[in-house]
This record gives structure tokens, C-alpha cells and sequence, in this order.
């Protein structure tokens, strides 16, 4: 059972590194914490299954939780989070109020029920020590492939230049001509989109409500947290570390221990290193 | 003269004789019933089914020209609040229903938190209140001396753990994995199924997950791990295509069981074609999917086009309403009485009432409703229900 459920939580981790990603993005570019990125989930969840719904196509899901969630994100940070740039508490309050207009739109739009839909690759292979299930296999590859895009952009583009710069000294990045106001506005997109196709991943694992966001939101923190808020890399490997974890605590231990075990390591870790395992709080970077 | 007189007098004095009975004969009444449902948030799916049930059989009671109890004729007066899913508004809405509205009789909520609070204020108010919550049968409310006007409307839950263990025997299953949230539903209801098992030598092992998770597969690959003879996945239902999946997937049993679920949707849901394992599900009530009748087919038939928005939900779960409305009418019949809920308490405990849902009747050790119960397998492709009639006489 090792091996099957460490493979399990490769699946589950990689949702929650995308998340806690975007969570840092945003917090590096402009301070502010937004909570409302399980409901950015959810919202790319429920955009998937709305076009898998009408054209039974999965792929065409995928573009539409990212062009959805892009302008997600544009409108939020145009109209709701650059009033709060400067004040970033209020930014973080602003955005628990959000995450209820979501719920309320995501039910007038698609009704309190659960729902779920054939996964795009059914199946999986028999290894022996573990199977390894086609659909999970396709959402770790999908997952990595977009942080490892995430990486090269911070690490080897202009752009991710620009963004690092930023977030080190916003007057310093303007003095030396980079569109501040593009780059931040960028990150927020970024992360919206980062949510966006965590959302397909959870579609594609399981079953989504108006309300499964909520579940997302604490592991998503949790992971930012214990990575270092800031450092996109330690997000990414918190997120999953946190899952592999996760599936162990449910493959060995009560239910009830599950979450304790979670946020027991985020609390221990945060005691011994509060600016996370990576150093975060200075900004995105690698 | 005198003759014209005494004619015009007998005339009118026959006309008042005739108006007056005819007033005597058109005395009407209305008596109010409230419902507290969630027609809103995230319970919308299980409160939408049984609100409209209760809306569609008031409708047809007053449609038929309503009921007459001795020379009034009562029609009814349905008071609808949504609780939105939270139990404070739940408390707000059933405290309106019953102390600015007055109202002595309320079928809802039907979501167990919910239904326990409220009973705070119908019992104290000697309301009758009907809810299918499993926690008042767990916690004692309905055989509490104290409680007298609550009366549940789903299967004892003792009964339903009966459909259970005949569809596991069924399948031959002698070691089970019960992979269920971690919630007061599970833990009011799963502890009496392992210990009723174990009597019949089934071995069920709770596997329970909190109610944030985010994945079943994990849970699964335990139930895997502990090598058993059936994965049986208890709640909640609009999980349970997950479940089902990853069972297949992970080759974790090879039999699989739930109860209330549609297994036509399910299967499609969760792999699209025919199941390759047997598969069963128990069901408190008739199957709103399979109906194993006409008169529930009708039934099914009149709702769906009465609320379209019942299908999306647990459907299943209008029929924990239905009935009984029709039932506390002939209760009240039986009683003599649209005002007096001792009266009536009385009465629903003592009728039997021939409902869509079998015969209906509370003659049990507790005070819930008893009535068909059923099972629905599926096998080799093949769909196959088998019905437990009610023990009512």
C-alpha cells in the first residue's frame, strides 16, 4: 500500500502546488493574501465541466478554464484588489468576501449540486507493487509541465525578470522603466490561470460542488505557508510533499487525524523556520 | 288575501330553511401547514426533492376540492421557508412558522443538524413535525415521552441495515469495507450495521474520511489494503460514482454496494459502461430510478413534471415527504380534529395509511415511519430490484 498511496498523493500535490503557486505569485507582486483561490478552483472546475458538458471535449475544457480564469483574475485585480494595493490587509478581508460572491454565482450559474463527469483517460496499468491509474499519471504530467513553465519564465524570460524585480523593489523596478502596475496586474492573471487548471485537474480526480473550493483554500495555505510565501519552488514541492502526506495519513491512521497531521507539520515547520522551508516573504522567486 | 300571504310566507320561510342548510353544507375551513426546507445552498440537492413533494401533494388535496372533517371543509394552506442551508436560518424560519404564524404542524428540515435544532422549538409548541433526519432516531427523539409530536419518516434505521446485509449476503461479501464521511450521519448510522454484521458473520470495516477531503482514492486503496470481499460506500451519494471508480480502477474488491444510489447513473458516471464487478444498492424507499411499481412510476412521473429540479438532486428523498401529507389529513379525519396535535399525534400512531410508498404506519418501537424498503442489483449487466414490504397491517 506504500507505494500506491505515495503515488496517490502525487496526484492530490500537484493540485495543491498549483494553488499554492498561484497564492505566491500574488502575494510576491502585491502583499495581499487572497483567499479566494479555492473559489478560483472551483470556478475553473465548473468552467471545464460546463464546455465538457456541451462539446465532450476535454481539451477545449482546459483552454476555457484558462481564458476563463485570466479574465477572472484581470477583472478582480482591476476592479477589486488594486484599490487594496496599498493597504494589503484590506485586500486579504476584501477577498473572504469574494470567495461568498463566488459560491452565490457558481450556484445561480450551476446550482448547488455535485457534479462529475467521465475523466478524459480511464483505465490504469497493473505494475505489481502499485497501479498506477492513467488519469492520475496525466494529471502529475500536466501538473509538473506547467510549473516547470512557471520556472523557466521566472528563471530565463525577461518577463520573470521584470516580475522578480518587482517584487524585490517596486520604486527601483519603476526607475529603471518596468510597467510595474502591468507586472502585478500579470501576476494576479497568472495565478487566476494557475487556478484555473488546478480546477480541471480536480474535475478530472472527482467530484465538484459550489463549496468544494473551501477544501482547497487551508491545503492551499498550508503549502504556500510551509514553502515560504514568496518562493514559487517551495511551493511546489510543499504542495507535494503536503499531498504524499496527506495520502499516507489516510492509507495508516484515522480519518479524524487526517487534517491534524496536515496542519501539525505546517505549525511545526513555521515554529522552526517562520518564513518556511524556502525563503519566502522576500518576493517571488526560484 | 290571506291565502297569497300564507304562501309567500311558506315560500319564505322555506327558502331560509333551504339557505340555511345550504350554509350549513358550505362551511369551510383552512388549516396552515409550514415546510423548512433548503431550496438554497450547498443542501439545495437533498431539501429541493421533499419540499416539492410536500408542495405537489398539498396542491393535489386542494385540487380534489380538500377534506372534510364533519361539516367543514378544510383546505390547506402551505407556508413555505427556505433555510438557506444554515442552521440559523432554519431556527429563524421554523420560530416564524410556529410563533408568529401559528402554524402546528411542519414537514422539514430534512438535513439532520438542521432537523435536531428546530425540534427545539416545535416540541415546546406541541407542534407535529416531520423530518426524515436519522439523527432524531439516533439521539432518542423519537421514543423520548417528552417528544411526542415528532414523528420520522424514513425506515427505522435498524430496518435499512436489514436491506443491507441481504444485498451483501447476496453477493457472498463476508469481509466489507464501509467507506463513508466523517460526519454525525455516519456515526449515527454505521456503528449498528458493523455490530449487526458481525452477528451474521460479515465483517465491516469503517474506513471514514473527513468531510474536506479531496480525494477517495487514498481511502480506497486502504480499503484495497485490507484485502476485502466488497468496497460498500455509505455516504455521501453524490460522491459515490468517485468511489466506484477508483474502486474499479484500483482493483480494490470485487463487489461494490452503497445504499440510495441510481446505479445506472453511477456506472455511466464513473466509467461509462456496462460494470464489470456485481454491484447492489439498498434503498429505504422505493427506487425513484427503478420504480418497482406503476403507482410509484405515476408518482415519479407527476413530480418531475410538477419541479423539473427534483432530478437534479436526491430525488430519492421525496418520498420521505409525500405520503405524508395525504397522512396527516387522514389523521386529522381520523381525530376528529384539525386543531388538537394530541389528538392527531394520537391518531397518525394508530392509522395505516396506503401511501406511494407501501403502507405506511408508526407501529414500530420508535416513532418513524415504517414502509417498503428495496434493493437494486446489478449483475452481469443485468438490473434486477427485489422490494421488502412494509411490516404494516
Amino acid at each position: 500500500m506504500l507505494l500506491q498511496q505515495v503515488y496517490n498523493g502525487l496526484a492530490i500535490g500537484s493540485i495543491y502546488a498549483l494553488i499554492a503557486v498561484g497564492i505566491t505569485l500574488v502575494y510576491g507582486l502585491s502583499r495581499i493574501i487572497n483567499f479566494a483561490v479555492g473559489e478560483l478552483v472551483m470556478f475553473g472546475a465548473f468552467t471545464t465541466w460546463e464546455v465538457q458538458r456541451l462539446t465532450g471535449s476535454y481539451t477545449l475544457g482546459f483552454v476555457a478554464a484558462a481564458v476563463v480564469m485570466a479574465i477572472v483574475g484581470t477583472l478582480t485585480e482591476r476592479f477589486v484588489f488594486r484599490f487594496t494595493l496599498k493597504t494589503p490587509l484590506t485586500g486579504f478581508i476584501v477577498s473572504l468576501g469574494l470567495i461568498l460572491v463566488f459560491q452565490g454565482l457558481a450556484v445561480v450559474f450551476w446550482t448547488a449540486n455535485t457534479q462529475y463527469v467521465l475523466p478524459p483517460v480511464q483505465g490504469a496499468w497493473d505494475l505489481g507493487a502499485f497501479i498506477m491509474i492513467k488519469q492520475t499519471l496525466l494529471n502529475i504530467s500536466i501538473a509538473v509541465a506547467v510549473l516547470l513553465v512557471c520556472w523557466v519564465v521566472l528563471k530565463r524570460t525577461k518577463y520573470g525578470k521584470a516580475l522578480r524585480a518587482v517584487s524585490d523593489d517596486q520604486g527601483a523596478a519603476a526607475l529603471m522603466g518596468i510597467p510595474v502596475q502591468r507586472i502585478i496586474t500579470s501576476a494576479f492573471i497568472a495565478g487566476s490561470v494557475l487556478c484555473g487548471v488546478a480546477g480541471w485537474l480536480v474535475l478530472s480526480a472527482g467530484s465538484i460542488s459550489p463549496h468544494v473550493g473551501d477544501s482547497y483554500l487551508l491545503r492551499g495555505f498550508a503549502v504556500a505557508l510551509i514553502g515560504g510565501l514568496g518562493s514559487v519552488s517551495g511551493a511546489a514541492l510543499a504542495g507535494i510533499g503536503l499531498g504524499i502526506i496527506e495520502s499516507l495519513a489516510a492509507g495508516y491512521v484515522s480519518s479524524g487525524w487526517t487534517d491534524a497531521y496536515v496542519f501539525g507539520i505546517m505549525i511545526a515547520i513555521l515554529l522552526w523556520k517562520p518564513t518556511g522551508l524556502a525563503k519566502g516573504s522576500e518576493g517571488a522567486h526560484i | 288575501m290571506k291565502s297569497i300571504l300564507a304562501h309567500i310566507s311558506l315560500a319564505a320561510l322555506m327558502s331560509v330553511s333551504i339557505s340555511s342548510g345550504a350554509l350549513a353544507q358550505d362551511k369551510t375551513g383552512v388549516v396552515r401547514f409550514g415546510l423548512n426546507e433548503s431550496l438554497s445552498g450547498q443542501f439545495q440537492p437533498v431539501g429541493v426533492p421533499p419540499a416539492a413533494a410536500v408542495k405537489m401533494a398539498v396542491k393535489e388535496i386542494n385540487d380534489a376540492g380538500g377534506f372534510k372533517i364533519g361539516d367543514t371543509t378544510y383546505t390547506i394552506d402551505l407556508v413555505e421557508t427556505d433555510n438557506q442551508s444554515e442552521p440559523a436560518s432554519a431556527i429563524a424560519g421554523v420560530t416564524k412558522l410556529v410563533e408568529d404564524e401559528g402554524i402546528k404542524f411542519i414537514f422539514g428540515p430534512t438535513q439532520s443538524g438542521m432537523a435536531i435544532q428546530t425540534a427545539e422549538i416545535t416540541v415546546p409548541n406541541d407542534v407535529i413535525h416531520f423530518s426524515a433526519a436519522s439523527l432524531w432516531q439516533s439521539r432518542g427523539l423519537l421514543n423520548d415521552p417528552e417528544k411526542p409530536y415528532l414523528f420520522g419518516t424514513q425506515n427505522p434505521l435498524q430496518a435499512i441495515t436489514v436491506f443491507d446485509l441481504a444485498g451483501i449476503k447476496e453477493l457472498g461479501a463476508k469481509k466489507v469495507a464501509a467507506i463513508s464521511q466523517d460526519d454525525e450521519t455516519t456515526r449515527s448510522t454505521l456503528p449498528s450495521m458493523v455490530e449487526d454484521a458481525k452477528a451474521e458473520g460479515i465483517e465491516v470495516i469503517p474506513i471514514l474520511f473527513p468531510t474536506n477531503a479531496t480525494d477517495l482514492t487514498s481511502y480506497v486503496s486502504r480499503a484495497k489494503a485490507e484485502n476485502v470481499d466488497m468496497v460498500y460506500f455509505f455516504f455521501p451519494q453524490a460522491r459515490v460514482s468517485e468511489a466506484l471508480r477508483a474502486t474499479l480502477d484500483l482493483q480494490a474488491a470485487p463487489t461494490f454496494g452503497g445504499r440510495a444510489i441510481n446505479p445506472e447513473a453511477a456506472v455511466s458516471e464513473a466509467i461509462g459502461k456496462p460494470i464489470p464487478i456485481p454491484f447492489y444498492s439498498s434503498f429505504s424507499n422505493p427506487s425513484f430510478e427503478f420504480p418497482p411499481n406503476e403507482k410509484v412510476k405515476a408518482y415519479r412521473d407527476r413530480l418531475l413534471e410538477f419541479e423539473p429540479a427534483v432530478a437534479g438532486g436526491h430525488a430519492t428523498f421525496s418520498f420521505f415527504a409525500y405520503d405524508f401529507v395525504p397522512m396527516l389529513v387522514e389523521a386529522m379525519k381520523a381525530a376528529g380534529t384539525v386543531e388538537d396535535t394530541a389528538a392527531i399525534s394520537k391518531s397518525l400512531q394508530e392509522i395505516t395509511y396506503e401511501g406511494v410508498i407501501g403502507k405506511i404506519c408508526y407501529g414500530g418501537e420508535i416513532r418513524t415511519a415504517q414502509s417498503d424498503g428495496g434493493l437494486i442489483f446489478v449483475k452481469d449487466g443485468e438490473i434486477d430490484s427485489r422490494s421488502f414490504p412494509s411490516p404494516c397491517q
